[in-house]
This record gives structure tokens, sequence and C-alpha cells, in this order.
């Protein structure tokens, strides 16, 4: 595959993850304060949220160490 | 279409079938060259792999070529890669080496891989360095053995996307999973081996709401919010914290619990109560498990009910198990008197098991027109209530004519199994009717035993009980020993027992060691009971004050000797319908009274025998 489609994958897959981890954030900071004010529990929902951000974010990581492996190999 | 075209067509579709049947008919054919292109040139313009495969060793090293026309679309194809280097090619006697042809391509793996055995020239050599760096923008050194290309630099754009990309991958993926890990092991995920950690009263009420979780309190609670009792699957350990209550509840704190709950103090402040229907402070219906509750409650409870109620400072009807658990109380309860109301210290309705549990030292249950025990009202005929003991003051005073007082320590009316329970607190009920017949009942262990079985249990606190008008039966063990089937075996009772009146004519005072009025069977019991207080009437038995003489069974049963107690039973009785017909000593023989019991000169004696136990 041409390396600049890749690198425009790249770009994509990094914004539209960069959005879902701010959203997370927003969410992740939220529930600490609510559930450190003691106002509720920590939903059972925050820890598979949690595994998929990782998981994205991982996949990503991957992404990019190929994106750069194909890069160097050219 | 001679040979060299079909060839060049065999180069350009990669058909190494057809190029080495022609290199294998045309010797020397391998050294050609089309215009400026050798054929390894045109093999990785056109990436013919597979005859860069069989034949790349032997076309690498090639140094002299015999020049042939050349293809337009060569040109064309090199055209396309060849960009600002384009220049470098434009005499037609050059010759685009394979090396100059993967610079093009920058096949940077490709090249340094054949660069050593591969033919080259000055020339070739400046060439490479000027493709990478004009096309590639990149500085490579070459020797006559080995050329090093380095890595590519990425442009600042891309540069700046891969960094930011690593940048927030790698924070992101240790921020989720240490706030993950850190939140799972700090607050809990409702797990067994992670419970939720509760430290508030919105997280109880969430708790309890949801109520299919492992919870765990992790410190003391207030609990003011209004609430409406929900059903609860989970467990619940308190971890020995307290939920101190203040009478914003409603009814119980959990209404059917199928989970369990678990070392918790429940305090209930200035628990000042009107009940209208029945109600387990705690628990309304206990399917599930209970164990190591405490529950203390201080406070004035009054009736407000019409139809018959039952009261309980922890569950309203067992169905499952209670274990460990105990109350702690100062109530007075003021009935409404105008049906049955009971209270109970630990449950009212028993179909389960109700073990280890007992009222605490220094409680009291106080009441007026209310039945009241230490542990259970009814305890139904699957209900199980063993190794309780109630330490608990227990005072009925009732003034209703319509009321009958029923008092006892552990069960107040038995159709189950009561096992190894011990009454330590002192009972008193009296009653000042005046209209109706109505009599006073006092058991140290059961009130009433309808059907069931008080096995190896023990009194060892005084009984009182005052009639102004009417009958009175009590026992150390039970008040109404009440069916054929009733069965107390290997009992015993110490403390005092009073019964009294200021009617000492028309009415008659039952007391027994062990039962006030015996229907059923007493087998393997002893009592070092004092008896005393007599007035007229007053029929005061080492064993039981009353006994029906044709259904009951009374077998091995010791008493202690001693003033006004004569007999094993005091009096004989044939009930005929709802009259009892009385025949004491006066009518009957010695041998009938004393059946079944034997008189011990003092405690030492009966110690010696098998049927004592401490």
């Amino acid at each position: 595959m041409n390396i600049n489609k890749l690198f425009s994958v790249l770009l994509i897959a990094t914004i539209i993850i960069a959005f879902l981890d701010l959203a997370y954030l927003v969410f992740a900071i939220y529930l600490t304060i609510s559930v450190l004010s003691s106002k509720t529990l920590l939903p059972p929902t925050f820890g598979t949220i949690s595994l998929f951000a990782i998981i994205i974010n991982i996949l990503l990581i991957g992404y990019v160490t190929f994106f750069l492996i194909l890069r160097k190999n050219k | 279409m001679d040979s060299h075209q079909e060839l060049l067509s065999a180069l350009k579709l990669d058909d190494n079938e057809k190029f080495s049947a022609i290199i294998n008919n045309k010797k020397g054919y391998l050294s050609l060259c089309y215009g400026r292109f050798p054929i390894l040139s045109i093999c990785y313009l056109f990436n013919s792999k597979n005859i860069i495969k069989d034949y790349e060793q032997q076309l690498i090293t090639l140094q002299s070529y015999t020049i042939i026309a050349e293809d337009l679309e060569l040109y064309r194809q090199f055209r396309k890669i060849a960009g600002k280097c384009l220049r470098l090619y434009v005499q037609d006697s050059c010759i685009i080496s394979p090396l100059e042809i993967l610079a093009l391509l920058e096949d940077s793996i490709t090249l340094t891989e054949i660069y050593s055995s591969a033919h080259k020239n000055q020339q070739i050599i400046q060439n490479i360095n000027t493709i990478y760096k004009v096309n590639h923008d990149q500085i490579i050194s070459q020797s006559q053995d080995s050329i090093y290309i380095k890595n590519k630099k990425l442009p600042p754009f891309q540069k700046l996307i891969v960094l930011t990309a690593i940048l927030v991958t790698s924070i992101m993926v240790l921020l989720s999973s240490s706030l993950w890990v850190a939140l799972h092991c700090v607050l809990g995920i409702g797990t067994a081996k992670s419970p939720y950690r509760l430290s508030s009263e919105s997280q109880l009420i969430t708790a309890l709401k949801k109520g299919d979780k492992d919870y765990l309190l992790t410190k003391d609670i207030y609990l003011s919010a209004d609430w409406i009792a929900k059903d609860f699957s989970g467990n619940l350990d308190g971890n020995n914290k307290t939920i101190f209550l203040n009478g914003t509840i409603e009814g119980s704190i959990i209404n059917n619990l199928t989970g369990n709950i678990q070392n918790i103090h429940f305090v209930f402040l200035q628990y000042n109560k009107e009940f209208s229907k029945n109600t387990g402070l705690v628990v309304q219906y206990n399917n599930g498990s209970i164990s190591n509750i405490n529950v203390n409650v201080n406070g004035a409870f009054t009736e407000k009910a019409e139809e018959e109620i039952y009261i309980s400072c922890l569950v309203f009807e067992n169905n499952g198990d209670i274990t460990d658990s105990s109350v702690e109380t100062d109530i007075t309860f003021t009935g409404y008197g105008s049906d049955n109301a009971f209270l109970a210290g630990l449950a009212s309705l028993n179909n389960g098991n109700i073990f280890n549990c007992f009222t605490t030292k220094d409680s009291k249950l106080h009441t007026d027109t209310v039945d009241v025990s230490g542990i259970v009202s009814n305890n139904e005929e699957d209900g199980i209530v063993k190794n309780c003991t109630n330490n608990a003051e227990i005072k009925q005073s009732s003034a209703s004519d319509s009321w009958l007082p029923n008092v006892s320590g552990i069960v107040l009316n038995n159709y189950g199994e009561v096992n190894n329970c011990f009454n330590y607190g002192n009972i008193t009920a009296s009653s000042s009717a005046t209209q109706n017949v109505l009599d006073v009942y006092v058991g140290g262990i059961v009130c009433t035993n309808d059907d069931g079985f008080i096995l190896k249990s023990k009194n060892h606190a005084n009984l009182e009980a005052y009639s102004k008008q009417y009958h009175i039966y009590i026992g150390g063990i039970a008040s109404v020993n009440a069916r054929m089937g009733s069965t107390i075996n290997n009992c015993c009772s110490y403390g005092d027992i009073k019964a009294s009146s200021e009617n000492t004519t028309n009415i008659f005072k039952f007391g027994g060691g062990i039962c006030g009025f015996n229907k059923g069977k007493i087998h393997n019991s002893y009592s070092a009971t004092t008896l005393s207080q007599p007035q007229p009437n007053t029929y005061l038995g080492g064993i039981s004050g009353l006994t029906e003489v044709i259904i009951t069974s009374t077998k091995n049963n010791y008493y202690v000797i001693q003033e006004n107690v004569y007999y094993g039973s005091a009096a004989l009785s044939r009930t005929m319908g709802q009259s009892i017909t009385i025949h004491d000593d006066n009518i009957v023989s010695e041998e009938d009274l004393n059946q079944g019991t034997i008189k011990q000169e003092n405690l030492e004696q009966l110690k010696g025998k098998e049927v004592y136990w401490e």
C-alpha cells in the first residue's frame, strides 16, 4: 500500500482515537470525582470502557509501529 | 516478433518459463542491454520477481552488455520513477545500472543486499549518491564493498502526527489502566474479591437499591434519608461498622433478603415509632442469610393497628438463617388492644434457623397489651431456634379487660424446635383485668409449647406473674405444654417463680418448676426452682403445676423438695370441653401426683443424677 495512504489512515485514526480518549478522560474524571466524594458507586461498565480505551490505544500504537517499519523499509 | 522482443515481453510480464527458454536457446542473451537498460534493470523496473529470483546472481555481476535498440515503453516506465534525476541519463550512451534503478525505486534493502556483489564504477556510485540526495533527501555513504543508507527522515507533519499518536496512546494506556486498577482496588467493583466500598449514605442507598452485588462498609453511616425497603440479593458485609437510623425509614431497611448481610451494627436512635403493620426493623422477609448482626434499639413504640400485628427488632419473617446475631433494646411498646400484638427481639415468625443469637444484658422489653418474648414470637413447624440466650428484662403490664398477657424468654408460641436455649432475663407479667376471664401465661423459655420440642434448655431467671382476678400458668421452661405431641426433654430450671393474685377464692394459680400446665411430654428434666408466695388456690409442683391426667407422659424428672412444694405435679386435671376439672391432693393419690417425678433433698443430690447438666 502506498505509504501516503497508510499515513492518511494513521492521521484519521489518531484524530478519532484522540477524541475518544478525550471523552474517556472527561468520563473518568467525572466518575472519579463522584466516587471519591462518596456520591455514587463505581459502575461495572467502567472496567469495560477502560479496557476498550486501552485496546484501541494499543491498536494505534501497533499501527504506528507498522507504519514506521514500513516507512523504514522503503 | 523477433527473439529480442519476445525476451523483453517475457521480462515485462515476469514470464520466467519463456525467459528461461529464450536464454537457454540463445547464448549471450543475458548480457543484452535494451538501449540504456540491462536485463536486470528491466526486471527491477517491472518488478519481475520470478526472473529476479532465478537470475539475479548471474545478472548482477555482468560488466559488459550487448546493446540493442531501446524500447519506448521502457523509457516511459523509467521516466515515471526517475523524477528530477532523469537529467542524469539524457545521453543515449549511458547505461542505467540495476543499482541505480533500485536507488530510484528507493528499494534500500535490496540495494544494500546486492551492493557488494554488483558491478559498479565511479559514475554509478556518484549517480546513486545524487539519486538519494535529490529524489529522497537522504545522505548515503558508499565504499567499493558496502553502502550505508541512513533511515529517511519523516517529513515534519508526519513526524508530528506519529509523535502525537505515540504520546497520546502511551499516556492513555498508562492512565486508563492505572485509573482502572486504582479505582478497582480502592473502591471495588462489586465482586466477592473486590466488593464495592461504601463510605457514605448515598452509596449505601445506591447499594441497597441495586442490591445484587458485593458490598463492604468502610465507615459508620447515618441513614437519614426517606427510605422504602427494597429487595436485596447481594452480599453486604458491614465490616463491623455501624449504620445509624433516626426514624425516617418506614418499615424495614430491606424488604426481601435473598442474599447475605453480615457484621453490621444497626443503631436505631430514639426510635419512637407508630406501627400499623407487621415490621422487622432490619429485614422484613429473610430468605437468605443474616450473620453477626447487632441491633440496638432505643425508643417508644406505639401500636396503631386494629388487626393482628408482629414487630421484631431484626426480622419479621425468617425463612433462611440468622446466626451469631444479637439485639440490645430499651423498648416500651404501647398496644392498641383491639387484636393480638407481638414483640420479639429477633424474629416474629420463624420457619428457618436461628442459631447462636441473644439479647444483651441490660436490655429491656416492656409492653402493655403486646405479648412479648426475647427471641421469637412464633417458631413454626420447620423453625429451629438453637443455642440462643435471652438476657433482656421482659415485662408486660396490662390493664386491659380484653387482654391476656403471654410472656416468655425465648419463644412465645412454639410449633417447631427450641434447642439448647437459655433464659437469664427476669420475666414479669401482670394483668389487672376485672371484666373478662383472661389468664396470665409466663414461661422461662416458651410460653405455649404447641406440638413443639423444647430440648436441653435452661431457665436461670426469676419469673413472676400477677393477676388481679384470673388464672395464672407459670413454668420455668413453659407456661403451657399444650398438646399430646408437645415435648420437653432434658430441660432444667433455676431461679424463683412467683404467682400472686388479689383474687384468692375464685381462681387458680398453677406454677411448676418446668411447666405451668402440662398436657404433653416432660422427660429427663429437673427443677431447682424455688416456688414461693403461696396463696389459697395456688398449685405449685416440682415439675408442673397442673397435669392433664390422660394424655401426658412424664418420665424421669427430678425436683428439689422445698417448702410448699409437695409433689411433682401439684394438681391433676381432666379437660372437659373448655372447662377444666381440678383434682388436687384431696382426691387423688400421692402416687398419681408424683408420677414420672422424683424428689431430691437438695441440689447436691440432684447433681448426681444422669439428667443433670450445667
